[in-house]
């Protein structure tokens, strides 16, 4: 119990430095965000109108403790104010019709690549030496070496542009209305299909060999022997003895991926214009929309620390040691 | 005084029955749906014409402008307004409204409606999409009758409608109880343009059809039900939207346009780029060498503005070879033998640069090829150019080579937005490229280049020639109506700067228009360049819709 008060204070402790981080950096940068809204207007647009709208968009020259406490108040109140580049409409809302997007894509991603990296690796990993374990992590690692950019173009460019097997954009068609209808689960399929298979080649690599490495180590420890030893069968030492010992990696490196999944995808998203965060952080960073930035920043940063604190809870279930 | 606009019904119909063949003067028929893209992040239920949510999705074909200024015929094309006049001393302008306009929703737009919107921007800065409350030339609006209103100035004006364009009117009998108007959503729109039905709005499509009440509804129009608004995020999602049919008409930049575009259709996937805003290189005149206009002189002579346009520009921009401060988008005002007095400035000849450059003093002394000062030091700046603006700083890139063929050292620097624009509105660049105004009049060109009111405002009068003597005669074009004096006015500030060369023009920006006729026709094309097809602009894209019909 103590081990979970303890992490739980160094959690709040870290949910606050990244707060305060997220308020500066921002303010930091060079540049005005309402000079970039009006850059368009062509320097037509009366000072007076822009001084009007800096004021209401909350551009003050107010002092920069005072700033902050204001800050610190609207985080605590979930009023995150509205976004720039999409003025009025809040942040909280245009997060609210991206978030689900990305965490659909970036959860089926990481969880096939999970399933389907650590079965090659288990796999790999107890036929040592044989036609899997040979090519399988060589095929795969190749496949995630290619910049994730490239892949995403080359599967937009041959699938979707070429051949016209799949959409060109979009999370769905934009002409039907979204609803549990057959026709829009299936559109809402096959508009994934790319993204998902573009995050799937990148990342399955990974899994193969955290998987596999993690399998050999504990299989050469000296209790797998006795079980061998004892005439135990095959399926049984492979599950309940080697890898529920060597999920232990697993476990960590799930947890920082899912955290970071949201930041992963800034490409894929971008390329298949699909309407998730990914996307909305490199418009949100261009436009200078300091609001929906610190949101997009916050939401990834608070992500990453809920999975590590997801996977500290885990470990102390997996390992009795942490619970003494 | 003002030109009359022609019977518009009569030839939107004629030019619909030229391309549609042998179908004689007959009206297209009614139906189908433009799909064009929208720019955005994500797309919200927000109609309000005074946010900036999508503000080219309601401004034009929801809210109509009271007339627009068409610069490819510089005619007025009156819209919600029948006509207006300007008093006789200029303090005061009469907008006389059409008779029968309606709302969307069946109440009658009367001169109310047009006076609430209008004197919206009296209170408050962020309203005043005319600028004019701001700058103190409005100084009332009054209803006189139910079809007229009268705007009082406070000092006499003959400008005003050019600034009253994007001044959007709306309906008093919804708007006057809004107590915050920037950030009301509007969700059930009420207007007065073609499409004002919101059929359908999610995150990525806002579908807005026809208007059951248009006051032009009797004309046929519009030929066209609806107006589907497609979310994309940036130019290069665009282009295999447009190659793959998806969107019918395009307003950006597109990579190899003839190979990727319209090889793939060439009966229906066009484009045509007219000429926009003219490019130029500013120069800090305050500073050496560019305090001498043969430095500046011989800069502009060293430039190969062919191979910018061909190498950086993909061949789409125009050259430029007027070195009085307008490009080809003013080609109405244009006045050709003053151009010709000034067309070796622009003309590329390196050998009369070097020749120019060695006869004011800028000798090479020490013989490493490059230039000194007379004073010894030797010259070396930087050309500003906004980072990720491939095309300029490729722009850039040439120019400092053709610079170096002549012995002057440039080095391009692409710096962040903000210390661009920083930098060009304090003047404190040494060079930098940048666009200039393309406006209704060309004097709004030569306002934002030379008028003292405009140095620290605007990105074009820091060049150190802005003058209170230039900015004089600039405030006298805007006090009379009298078009010999305006042309000479025009004509005194075109020789200043052919004669000083204060900045040095490079090459008009192409207008980004590329369309597919697959569906729909009716599109402005070179051969009928009925308006400038920019879809940016509220009042020249409302002209284009109600010509185009479905096929």
């Amino acid at each position: 119990m103590a081990f979970v008060i303890r992490r739980l204070a160094f959690y709040l402790v870290a949910v606050f430095v990244a707060i305060t981080f997220n308020f500066l950096i921002p303010r930091l940068m060079p540049g005005d965000p309402v000079d970039a809204m009006f850059a368009a207007a062509g320097g037509r647009m009366p000072p007076e109108t822009i001084a009007a709208y800096r004021e209401m968009l909350g551009f003050v020259d107010a002092p920069l403790w005072q700033q902050y406490l204001q800050y610190l108040r609207s985080v605590l109140m979930l009023d995150l104010g509205p976004s720039i580049m999409m003025f009025p409409t809040p942040v909280t809302t245009v997060l609210a019709g991206t978030l689900p997007w990305t965490v659909l894509l970036a959860g089926a991603a990481t969880v096939l690549a999970i399933g389907i990296g650590c079965g090659f690796g288990l796999y790999a990993a107890y036929h040592r030496g044989g036609r899997v374990d040979r090519f399988a992590p060589v095929i795969w690692q190749f496949a995630a070496s290619m910049p994730q950019a490239v892949t995403a173009l080359a599967m937009f460019f041959i699938f979707a542009l070429t051949l016209g097997w799949f959409p060109l954009g979009f999370g769905f068609n934009p002409n039907l209305r979204p609803g549990w209808s057959l026709d829009f689960v299936a559109s809402v399929v096959m508009h994934a299909v790319l993204p998902l298979l573009t995050l799937l080649i990148s990342m399955i690599a990974t899994w193969v060999f955290t998987m596999r490495n993690a399998m050999v180590n504990v299989l050469g420890e000296d209790y797998i022997a006795m079980a061998r030893a004892k005439g135990l069968p095959t399926n049984r030492i492979m599950r309940r003895y080697a890898a529920r010992n060597a999920i232990l990696p697993v476990v960590t490196a799930a947890s920082m991926a899912l955290g970071f999944a949201v930041a992963g995808q800034v490409f894929v998203e971008t390329v298949f214009n699909y309407p998730g965060i990914g996307q909305l952080i490199v418009r949100a960073v261009a436009a200078r929309d300091y609001p929906l930035m610190q949101a997009c920043f916050l939401l990834i940063v608070l992500g990453v620390l809920a999975a590590n604190f997801i996977a500290d809870m885990l470990y102390v279930w997996l390992d009795p040691r942490l619970r003494s | 005084m003002r030109p009359k606009t022609r019977p518009h019904f009569i030839l939107t119909a004629t030019c619909a029955a030229l391309l549609t063949g042998p179908a004689l003067a007959q009206t297209p028929a009614q139906g189908g749906t433009l799909t064009v893209p929208i720019i955005a992040p994500t797309l919200t239920d927000d109609f309000n014409p005074f946010s900036n949510a999508q503000e080219d999705m309601v401004r034009g074909t929801m809210f109509e402008p009271l007339w627009v200024h068409n610069v490819m015929t510089r005619e007025v094309e009156f819209r919600l307004a029948e006509g207006f006049d300007y008093a006789d001393d200029l303090t005061s302008m009469t907008i006389r409204l059409k008779d029968g306009l309606t709302w969307s929703d069946g109440e009658v737009l009367d001169a109310e409606d047009v006076a609430f919107s209008l004197a919206l921007g009296q209170t408050d800065a962020a309203l005043d999409k005319s600028g004019k409350w701001s700058d103190g030339l409005i100084a009332g609006v009054a209803v006189v009758d139910p079809l007229t209103v009268r705007i009082n100035m406070s000092r006499p004006d003959s400008t005003l409608d050019w600034y009253l364009e994007p001044a959007f009117i709306v309906p008093q009998h919804i708007w006057a109880d809004v107590e915050d108007k920037l950030t009301f959503r509007n969700p059930n729109p009420v207007g007065s343009g073609p499409i004002t039905e919101v059929v359908s709005a999610q995150s990525n499509q806002i579908e807005i059809c026809r208007n059951p009440n248009y006051y032009r509804a009797a004309e046929g129009l519009p030929f066209l039900d609806c107006i589907r608004f497609r979310q994309y995020s940036d130019n290069s999602q665009i282009q295999p939207a447009l190659m793959a049919g998806e969107i019918d008409w395009g307003a950006n930049f597109i990579a190899d346009i003839d190979r990727t575009f319209v090889a793939r259709d060439p009966e229906n996937h066009r484009y045509w780029y007219p000429p926009n805003d003219l490019i130029n290189l500013y120069v800090n005149t305050a500073r050496a060498p560019f305090d001498n206009a043969d430095v500046r002189r011989a800069m502009s002579m060293a430039m190969d503005r062919e191979a910018i346009v061909d190498l950086a520009g993909y061949g789409y921009p125009t050259v430029a070879t007027r070195a009085t401060g307008l490009g080809d988008y003013f080609e109405a005002w244009l006045n050709d033998d003053l151009d010709a007095e000034f067309e070796s400035l622009l003309t590329y000849d390196p050998d009369a640069a070097n020749a120019l450059l060695d006869q004011a003093g800028y000798l090479d002394s020490n013989g490493d090829g490059r230039r000194e000062l007379p004073d010894g030091t030797p010259i070396g700046f930087d050309i500003h150019v906004v980072n990720g603006w491939t095309d300029w700083i490729q722009s850039a890139q040439i120019i400092a080579e053709n610079l170096a063929d002549i012995g002057i050292t440039a080095q391009v620097r692409s710096v962040d937005w903000s210390v661009y624009d920083a930098a060009l509105k304090e003047g404190t660049y040494d060079a930098s490229m940048s666009w200039s105004l393309a406006a209704v009049d060309p004097i709004q060109t030569y306002n934002d280049y030379y008028h003292p009111d405009r140095v620290g405002q605007s990105w074009h009068a820091g060049h150190g020639m802005a003058s209170d003597d230039l900015g004089a005669l600039i405030d006298a074009y805007g006090q009379t109506t009298d078009e010999a004096e305006r042309r000479d006015i025009l004509d005194r500030l075109m020789t200043f700067t052919g004669e000083n060369l204060p900045f040095i023009p490079l090459f008009s920006n192409p207008t980004w228009y590329q369309y597919n006729s697959t569906r729909i026709g009716g599109w402005p094309t070179a051969e009928d360049p009925f308006v400038q097809p920019v879809f940016y602009s509220a009042g020249r894209k409302l002209i284009a819709f109600e010509r185009l019909y479905q096929k």
